[in-house]
Order: structure tokens, then C-alpha cells, then sequence
């Protein structure tokens, strides 16, 4: 599964402004959460609405806290507060929709996994304008929340693209981002430059097997070619096997190297 | 349970199947030491070694057979390898041959020996080319097995089975990595040999179910273990094992007459035709070039030109201190005409 982008709206701004960045952004994302705490349930309504009409897909609209105006409006799901109705009473009424659950301490991790939610939004994380008065949770507790579960946890709070390495390392598997995004100057370069670094991190992930040993690569389309020279042995008297068939040597240069692959290559030394 | 071969027989759960065999090992450095230890200690009826160098210093770090005084002597290696081995077990025959392991000492020693197995204990692909075109014109299995730094490749060939060397590598590899340059730890010639001496177990007692059909390459340092299987390598066409094989390795033209010694800086000279030496004459004539002539029964060492040599009595000659086959040649002709 990719590392998810989840974005939040500010409460800040006006619905023409917040639909048109959601237009800007939505292809850069994976969710897009309408979190307006002081909005009534008609207006938030006309956000859903009016967010898909400007084009964002509705299976990527995450409405805070309201399941009614979730489902009456038709959004693809419902972020749940340690304010909003608990999950296990909401589960009933849930239909197609996606139930996030937000949390702020690692024991209330398990409660969530026993839930079955989709996603844990976890945070926050880093020194933020959102929760100001509040000292960040730092990644050690990222990292206790994330031990412990096997529901996606997302980290918020503070989030920029240079910490996404850290965050995955923590075990997060996504990060939600609020002013980063929504009170950008420009959220679409912003979301971009977020997906950026997620994918800079996702190549670092591929991995294949060579002689037994798992071992990273950062480069897409290596050829079997190039992989020998990184081992220096261009031109060596070798043989290569990959995924149990013998690559022959005038298609060493031709066959590249997928997620997973397995190689084997012995080499013909001559000493003794 | 007290026979000498008990444990062996427990585990083969069969009487001591080996006291007939006949093995050949060409090569008594490293790898050779290991695996006629090995073979000595399972208690192979006959062992010949045919080497063509004698015991270094440098040698003793990995060459589990000679000790100092080997060293100190310089002992050819099949003669110091024959000495260790008779302590070991004085049941094995063992002949010694100090000689280069060309096309026709090789073949003379098959037709005289016959062996049941060959084994690699070399340290350059000229021969291990010789002993594959040997392997099928005899159809005698070879277990080929090398290593360098801290890794090892070994792989067995069954003539009419497997696919042979030359399926395999289509050319002579170039001169890669040798102990000289890579430099080599002896638990490398441990791992290589033991893979080697478990599949040469396997064939002299007939087990030919259990026989390793892989190429396996270990690297000790960097923990890795890669085997490739090799059945789908064999080459309708080639030159070596097909119904039309000619051997090419056997040929004359195929042998050069310098080669360079692997891990010892040196080049051995050998004489166009079949040469006898008159090794004290020799020392005598050399001592008015330099005084530091040595000699013991087999073999005589000298300093000439600043470069150490060492002359056998089958006519080879050593030039330590070079890689310069041409050179070597030249003082050779020089010295012996």
C-alpha cells in the first residue's frame, strides 16, 4: 500500500477558495478532510457539494466529525473524534463509507484497531499553529502508536515534506497536512512537493533478493547489466539466474530488474 | 564400533565403500591440501597428487598439509603433501609426481591410473581446461572448485550427465582476481573444498542420486550463498563433450610454455621437449654466477639478475619476482640454452 496524503481543510477560509485549492490539489492527494469545527451541518453539506462539483472525486471527501452530512451528501467517509459518536455505535450506519478515527495517545491505539477503522490519524507530531499551548508528541510516541497497529497510522501535526522519512521510519503510513497545504500560498506546488518526497522514499523501498540477501535499490529500470557493475563484475566470467531462469549472456544489458526480483549470480573465480 | 571408518559407514549405512577408489588430484595448494586430507582421512585406496611447485612460507597461512620445516627444505609440495598424508593414514597408497599438469602427463597418468574420480585442486582455468577435456575423452567425473578473498564456486561434471566447463564458460576468462592481488583466507579454501569433498563422497560411493547439480558460489565475508542450476547449460555444439568433441585443450598448440604462477609472483618456464637435468652439474656451473646456490633431492635454488629461481629436475624452471613471461624466458634460454 503507498504511503497515504491526507488534507485538511483550515477553518479559516471561504468555501470559494477552499474548493477551488481542492480542485488544485485533489490529484496530489489521497483524502481531502473537510474539518470546519464552527460550520453547521447545511453548510457543510454545500462544501461536500460544492467540492465535487468543482471535480474532487467523492470517494476522496472526509467529513469531520457529521456521518449524517457524510452520507447525505455523499462523501467517501467520516473522520471520528474522541468527540464524535464512537465507532462501534456509528459502525450500523456506516454503509460505503470510510471511518477514520483521530487519537492522541498510543494507548487508544488498540481501541481503534479493536474498531476496525480504516485509518488512525495520530499526532501531533511536530511544533504546530493548531494546537497552540500544546507540546508535540514527538516520534518515539509515533513510533509506540504505529508498534501497535495494524490499522494505518497517519501522523499529523506540523508536517513537512522533509519529515516524511523520519515519520515512515517511525512506522507511520501516511501524514496529514493542514496549513501546509491549505494555507499555502500555492497548495497544488505544496501537495506536490509533498508527493515528492513520498515517492523519493517509496523507491528507496524496492527491494530484491541477490544470493540470498535482500538488498535495496534506488534506481527503477536497472538492467541485470548495470546490477553486475555496482557488484564490479562487468565483464566477469558469470553466470546470472533470475527468478530460476538463466539470463544469457548477450541479453545481460536487455533484461531488467523488478520489486522482488530473485538473483542469483555466481562467479567464475580461478584461484586455489 | 570400533573400525577406523565407522562413523563414516554409520552415516553412509554402507561397509567402507571407498577402500578400492582411485583418486586424482591435480594441484597440491590449497584447495589440494584440504580435499587429499579429506580423502586420506575416508580412507581412499589410491591417491595420486601431481604438483608442480613447492612449499613457501606464504603457503602455510592456508595450506593445511606443510609446516616450517616444509618451508625451510622447500619440499615439492606432492612430496611434503605424500609425507603429512602416510602420518594421517599409512593404508592409502599415495603417489607423489612433481611435474606441470599438461595435456600428456595428464593423459599418461589416465591410461596408467585410471582413475575413478579428478579433482581440482588447481589455481588457473588453463588446467582446469585440460582436466575438463581429460574428464570427457575418459569419462571420468571432475568436481571443479576455485576461490579468491573470501569466496568459493564449486560445481561437479558427470561426462554424458552434466554440462562440462566448457558449456559453461565459452572462453578462457582473462586473468581476474588471484590470492596475489585479492589476497585469500583460509576458512574460503575450508568452505570450497568442503563442498568439493562431500560431492567427491557421493560419486566414489555410487550415489549418484544425491550428486549437487548446481553451480554454488559462497562468499563468507559478505554472507552470501547463490547456486544456480546448471542443467539447462549443456551445449548440443561443444568442443569439449558433444558427439563431436575434439578436445581442444589437448592439443599442443593450446599449451603455452610460461605461465604464472596464482598467488606467488612468479613465472614457470617450461622446456619445449621433455628435458632431464643434471641438477648438481647445473649448481656448479651456476655457483660462478652467484653463490647462494641451494639444493635438496628435488629441486635447486639460485639467485640470478636479482630474481630467485628455482630449477626441477623435469627441466621446469621458477623466476620468483616476475610476471613477465617473456623475461622469464629469456633468462631461461639464457641460463639452460
Amino acid at each position: 500500500m503507498t504511503f497515504q496524503l491526507h488534507a485538511i481543510t483550515t477553518g479559516t477560509l471561504e468555501l470559494a477558495q477552499a474548493s477551488s485549492t481542492a480542485a488544485a490539489i485533489h490529484s496530489f492527494v489521497d483524502y481531502i478532510h473537510i474539518r470546519e469545527k464552527q460550520r453547521s451541518a447545511r453548510e457543510l453539506l454545500y462544501w461536500v457539494e460544492a467540492f465535487r462539483k468543482a471535480g474532487v472525486p467523492a470517494e476522496k471527501i472526509i467529513v469531520n466529525d457529521r456521518l449524517d452530512v457524510a452520507l447525505a451528501a455523499g462523501a467517501g467517509g467520516v473522520q471520528l473524534t474522541e468527540s464524535s459518536v464512537p465507532l462501534k455505535q456509528v459502525r450500523p450506519f456506516l454503509r460505503q463509507l470510510a471511518a477514520g478515527c483521530s487519537v492522541h495517545e498510543p494507548a487508544a491505539v488498540a481501541h481503534a484497531n479493536e474498531e476496525r477503522a480504516d485509518w488512525i490519524l495520530f499526532g501531533h507530531i511536530y511544533d504546530t499553529a493548531s494546537k497552540p499551548g500544546r507540546k508535540p508528541r514527538g516520534l518515539e510516541t509515533l513510533q509506540a502508536a504505529a508498534y501497535a497497529s495494524r490499522v494505518p497510522v497517519i501522523a499529523i501535526g506540523g508536517i513537512k515534506p522533509h519529515h516524511i522519512r523520519e515519520v515512515k521510519a517511525a512506522g507511520a503510513k501516511g501524514v496529514a497536512v493542514m496549513s501546509g497545504i491549505f494555507a499555502s500560498k500555492d497548495p497544488a506546488a505544496a501537495a506536490a512537493s509533498y508527493q515528492t518526497a513520498i515517492k523519493k522514499e517509496e523507491i528507496n523501498d524496492m527491494h530484491i533478493v541477490v544470493n540470498g540477501k535482500s538488498t535495496p535499490i534506488s534506481l527503477q529500470e536497472l538492467t541485470i547489466e548495470e546490477l553486475l557493475a555496482s557488484y564490479s563484475l562487468q565483464g566477469k566470467a558469470v553466470i546470472v539466474e533470475i527468478n530460476g531462469h538463466i539470463v544469457p549472456k548477450e541479453r545481460l544489458g536487455l533484461t531488467t530488474i523488478q520489486e522482488g526480483d530473485r538473483i542469483e549470480i555466481v562467479q567464475f573465480v580461478g584461484g586455489g | 564400533m570400533n573400525s577406523r571408518y565407522s562413523r563414516q559407514e554409520l552415516f553412509l549405512k554402507e561397509e567402507h565403500p571407498y577402500a578400492n577408489k582411485h583418486v586424482l588430484l591435480v594441484g597440491a595448494g590449497a584447495l589440494g591440501s584440504a580435499l587429499a586430507e579429506m580423502l586420506v582421512r575416508a580412507g581412499i585406496g589410491q591417491l595420486t597428487i601431481i604438483d608442480r611447485d613447492y612449499v613457501d612460507w606464504t603457503n602455510l597461512q592456508r595450506q593445511q598439509l606443510y609446516n616450517e620445516q616444509d618451508a625451510r627444505d622447500s619440499l615439492p609440495k606432492a612430496e611434503a603433501a605424500k609425507k603429512r598424508l602416510q602420518e594421517i593414514n599409512s593404508d592409502v597408497s599415495i603417489s607423489a609426481i612433481t611435474a606441470d599438469a599438461g595435456p600428456q602427463e595428464l593423459s599418461a597418468l589416465m591410461d596408467e591410473k585410471c582413475p575413478d574420480l579428478l579433482l581440482d585442486g588447481t589455481d588457473n582455468f588453463e588446467t582446469r581446461f585440460i582436466i575438463n577435456d581429460l574428464s570427457q575423452k575418459y569419462q571420468v567425473p571432475w568436481i571443479y572448485g576455485a576461490c579468491v578473498g573470501s569466496q568459493g564456486v564449486s560445481c561437479v561434471i558427470v561426462p554424458g550427465e552434466t554440462p562440462c566447463l566448457a558449456c559453461l564458460l565459452d572462453v578462457l576468462p582473462a586473468e581476474g582476481m588471484t590470492c596475489d592481488t585479492a589476497g585469500i583466507i583460509a576458512p574460503a579454501v575450508q568452505m570450497t573444498t568442503a563442498f568439493q569433498g562431500a560431492e567427491a563422497l557421493k560419486i566414489l560411493a555410487g550415489r549418484w542420486e544425491d550428486i549437487r547439480r548446481e553451480l554454488v558460489g559462497v562468499d563468507l565475508w559478505k554472507n552470501t550463498y547463490s547456486s544456480i542450476s546448471t542443467v539447462s547449460l549443456k551445449k548440443a555444439d561443444c568442443p569439449s563433450c558433444s558427439d563431436t568433441a575434439v578436445y581442444p585443450y589437448l592439443t599442443e598448440e593450446n599449451q603455452t610454455k610460461t605461465a604464472v604462477l596464482c598467488g606467488r609472483n612468479t613465472v614457470q618456464v617450461r622446456p619445449p621437449n621433455n628435458r632431464a637435468f643434471n641438477l648438481p652439474e647445473i649448481a656448479a656451473m651456476l655457483k660462478q654466477w652467484d653463490a647462494s646456490v641451494k639444493m635438496n633431492g628435488f629441486l635447486l635454488s639460485a639467485i640470478v639478475s636479482g630474481k630467485r629461481i628455482v630449477l626441477f629436475q623435469d627441466g621446469r624452471m621458477l623466476v620468483h619476482g616476475s610476471k613477465d613471461p617473456e623475461e622469464a624466458k629469456k633468462l631461461y634460454q639464457r641460463l639452460l640454452g
